[in-house]
């Protein structure tokens, strides 16, 4: 009995080792949750339910009052997407791998009764509790592996909910320039509209042949058209961030009509390599790859002549009476397979993990760099805009104005020169909208914000190109 | 009136004579009537200067500096101008008949140039044609002309090398011989060089590329109203020498009175083809003279008569706005384009007021100047007035003529 005893004693122990392991509803979310605080000072919730979804619901509706930045179009995003959410529970899946991992093979108990063709007619009983002996003895290492690719789970999702940000923003800048570029080309648009009316006086008068009135109508309805197209690319833009968002309507949000200046104070471009490595999501996953396969490796090599190893307890009663109880161990001997096919394969997705991180590392640095030369370009060119062509347009539209007033220029030819001065303001904006695109991108580069040297509020870029011409004095008649 | 009186009677006189007598009598007897012994009237120059001289080795010694220079045309307007002695028309050269004269010419250009004496009698060698009678003057070089006056009458002088440019930028000046006798009795004797330019509106500097399409057109280097009038008293004989080196031929007309053209840049016209006129074409390349007894008092205009010669800048490609109605639009276009305003509709009078309250280009003067007792005169360019007074104790300018009681058009 006492053996009987021992062996209960085992098993307990042994479901105790693995009992640890237990479904939690937000399992390593906490982590992720972290992770992305750290990198975007944003929040994501896990909606699961329960009684903060209400709140949750609650922060959208308040950050939705307002027009949205897109500071905060990443936050709803980030709350409301339910394509997010879906991938927050590939996390519950991951979670219950490794509380697999924690569990033994369910030992076999096998039986077998044997009955005497002929007195005495007591039977002879066998059985056997057999259970997979490495099942038991890499329970350790099975645990360690699941964990580290659990935490591989949580960095891969962790970098996801970052790119999607990213995707946000610079979607959000993209519905912002196609908006205010539809403001400017209305003003365009009505350029041209008078523009043609005024022909149609010069023609009525006999001034133009019909030739030049035609000239004048072919370019109102072409800039009409263009605009009919545009204003579709920002229903498509809205759509798109609509989606992104999680909402279904475009028409109960609204986000500031115009793009914000490239701010005075720029971030800090040195190190941004070193940043990266500290900060890029996809690099430590990559990283932890590498470090699953590494000790998986060490692990074959260490138990490989162990495969199918077996051990349990058998126990036998005679048909005498005589009962017998003992241990039980069956090896594989390792003549043909000693694993080395095993140790091959762990060999090989080590390397392979090891490639595809240095390759990671190429990209990120690359990605770095053209992020960075790209926001720097259309950096300097939103100021060359901004300190020199525009002044400039604006000038040649003075400038037009005075030759006109003194009948030495037409008033087609001064139109047009205001319909240039707003042309170079959309490629202004244009160039604003390239440089927060290029940020977003950056941002994504080093895998988080970028660090300020010192903080400044970007100004909000007028809405339309600003025509405070001095009013003429004009009497007489 | 008496003075009017005595010259019409004068000229029927010398009318009639020239029916009855052969033409060389008629000049023997005119020479005879108005030769003096008094020595001829310097000539008068408005808004311009003469070249002074000395007598060196025999010779009036003239020393010409050809240069840039900036010149005010009116105000608001100044031109970077190639001229002589710092201003364009150069100083006028006045000589007499049998003068030995040397002129020294100085070249403080950039480029080479020569000088060469339009109309003068010389020899060959003093023609100042570049290359051809001479090599051109280099910069920093001083050249002697020296010859003796052979005739009398208005010259001019030029350029003859790079000539196109140098003349368009305003390279030129009057020559005036006065006869060794004077030959008519002139009291008031003008001499004004015509002269176009194209200078872009907004721009400083002549553009010697424009070939017809000028849009300032000046008298001695001036428009009107910065043009000098010319004040003369009743009854007084004036001769007005018209000079022109530009691209156009100017016809010249005078408001009041007849004139006579008594002689080009060739010589005296003898009397029998000097026919009445009040317009007087002056070729290009060419000087004329005419003469008139001013015996009517008030301001009399002398302007070109092709009319936008007596504008300045103005578009010459714009859309005729004339009879377009704006009152539609011009309220939108306003809104798009703060300051604009409709113009044009009814005529480009408005303009004479544009300039006076719009702000226009720079350095660009409006296309219409000019007030007088009754309003703007809406005029610019070759354009002046010439002021006949009963009364003058000077020959400044006396203001605006005062109408005798009616005299003056009237309502109906």
């Amino acid at each position: 009995m006492s053996k009987i005893h021992s062996v209960l004693l085992l098993a307990t122990s042994v479901s105790f080792i693995t009992g640890c392991a237990q479904i939690q509803p937000k399992a390593g979310f906490e982590q992720v949750e972290q992770m992305i605080s750290n990198r975007l000072n944003q929040q994501i919730r896990w909606v699961q339910n329960s009684e903060e979804d209400l709140a949750v619901q609650e922060q959208i509706k308040q950050l939705l009052s307002k027009d949205l930045s897109a500071d905060s179009a990443v936050q709803i995003a980030l709350l409301n997407n339910k394509n997010l959410q879906a991938r927050y529970e590939s996390l519950g899946i991951a979670q219950t791998e490794v509380v697999r991992a924690g569990l033994l093979k369910n030992p076999i108990f096998s039986f077998s009764a044997k009955f005497p063709n002929e007195p005495p007619s007591s039977a002879s009983l066998e059985f056997d509790l057999i259970g997979d002996f490495l099942n038991l003895l890499m329970l350790p290492a099975r645990k360690k592996f699941a964990a580290q690719q659990f935490e591989q789970v949580q960095l891969e999702l962790a970098d996801q909910v970052l790119r999607f940000a990213t995707k946000v923003k610079k979607h959000y800048f993209r519905l912002q320039f196609s908006q205010q570029s539809v403001a400017v080309l209305h003003e365009i648009v009505s350029v041209y509209e008078v523009s043609f009316d005024l022909a149609k006086e010069f023609y009525t008068a006999g001034n133009i042949d019909e030739l030049q009135l035609l000239r004048e109508q072919a370019l109102y309805e072409t800039t009409r058209l263009q605009l009919a197209q545009n204003t579709l690319t920002v229903s498509a833009e809205k759509e798109t961030l609509a989606q992104l968002l999680g909402l279904n309507n475009t028409q109960l949000w609204s986000i500031p009509s115009s793009l914000k200046a490239v701010p005075s104070v720029q971030p800090d471009l040195n190190n941004l390599a070193q940043l990266a490595i500290e900060q890029r999501l996809d690099l430590a996953a990559a990283g932890k790859q590498v470090e699953t396969f590494a000790s998986k490796l060490g692990t074959t090599r260490n138990w490989r002549l162990l495969a199918d190893a077996e051990f349990g307890i058998t126990g036998e009663r005679e048909r005498d009476g005589a009962g017998s109880i003992g241990p039980a161990l069956s090896l594989a001997i390792p003549i043909f397979d000693q694993g080395q096919t095993e140790i091959a394969e762990a060999n090989a997705y080590l390397r392979k993990s090891e490639h595809t991180l240095s390759a990671l590392v190429l990209e990120v640095q690359s990605e770095i760099r053209l992020a960075q030369q790209k926001m720097l370009a259309s950096q300097m060119m939103a100021q060359r805009y901004q300190s020199t062509i525009i002044p400039l347009q604006e000038k040649i539209v003075r400038l037009s104005l005075q030759q006109y007033n003194y009948m030495l220029l037409g008033a087609f030819d001064l139109l047009t020169s205001r319909q240039n001065e707003m042309r170079v303001y959309q490629d202004y904006i244009h160039a604003v909208r390239d440089y927060w695109i290029a940020r977003a991108d950056l941002e994504q580069a080093v895998g988080g914000n970028l660090r300020f040297e010192g903080t400044g509020m970007p100004q909000k870029l007028p809405e339309k190109i600003s025509n405070d011409q001095p009013m003429q004095q004009h009497g007489g008649h | 009136m008496l003075n009017r009186r005595h010259f019409l009677s004068t000229t029927l006189l010398a009318g009639l004579t020239t029916l009855f007598t052969n033409t060389k009598a008629a000049a023997d007897q005119s020479k005879k009537i108005f030769s003096s012994n008094s020595p001829p009237k310097p000539v008068i120059v408005s808004n311009g200067r003469k070249l002074p001289w000395e007598i060196v080795n025999g010779a009036k010694q003239f020393h010409l500096i050809a240069e840039e220079c900036e010149q005010e045309f009116a105000p608001g307007m100044k031109v970077k101008c190639w001229g002589y002695n710092g201003s364009t028309p150069g100083p006028i050269i006045e000589a007499t008949e049998g003068d030995r004269v040397r002129i020294l010419l100085t070249n403080n250009l950039k480029e080479h140039t020569t000088v060469h004496w339009h109309g003068i009698f010389l020899p060959n060698g003093m023609d100042g044609v570049g290359g051809l009678t001479q090599p051109s003057i280099k910069p920093g070089e001083t050249y002697a002309y020296e010859f003796t006056l052979r005739q009398h009458g208005t010259f001019m002088y030029h350029p003859h090398a790079d000539e196109m440019v140098q003349m368009a930028v305003g390279m030129m000046g009057m020559f005036i011989i006065h006869p060794k006798e004077q030959v008519t009795n002139v009291d008031r004797d003008f001499a004004i060089m015509l002269h176009e330019w194209a200078i872009h509106p907004g721009t400083y500097r002549p553009d010697p590329a424009v070939m017809l399409d000028f849009n300032i057109f000046t008298m001695n280097g001036k428009v009107f109203p910065a043009i000098e009038p010319m004040v003369v008293k009743t009854g007084e004989r004036v001769r007005l020498r018209l000079g022109n080196l530009s691209m156009d031929q100017h016809p010249m007309h005078l408001h009041g009175f007849a004139f006579k053209v008594t002689a080009t840049d060739g010589g005296q016209i003898p009397a029998a083809g000097q026919w009445p006129q009040t317009t007087v074409p002056v070729p290009v390349g060419s000087t004329r003279d005419v003469e008139f007894i001013a015996d009517e008092p008030g301001d009399w205009v002398f302007h070109c008569h092709k009319s936008h010669h007596t504008m300045n800048a103005m578009g010459h490609d714009i859309p005729n706005t004339l009879g377009v109605d704006q009152s539609e639009v011009s309220q939108r276009i306003q809104s798009l384009l703060p300051g604009y305003m409709a113009m044009g509709e009814d005529g480009m009078a408005e303009h004479a007021m544009h300039g006076k309250h719009m702000t226009g280009p720079e350095n660009t003067l409006p296309m219409m100047m000019g007030d007088g007792p009754f309003g703007p005169i809406e005029m610019g360019g070759m354009f002046t007035v010439i002021k006949v007074r009963d009364q003058l104790s000077n020959y400044d300018d006396p203001g605006w003529y005062e109408h005798p009681k009616g005299t003056l058009p009237k309502k109906w």
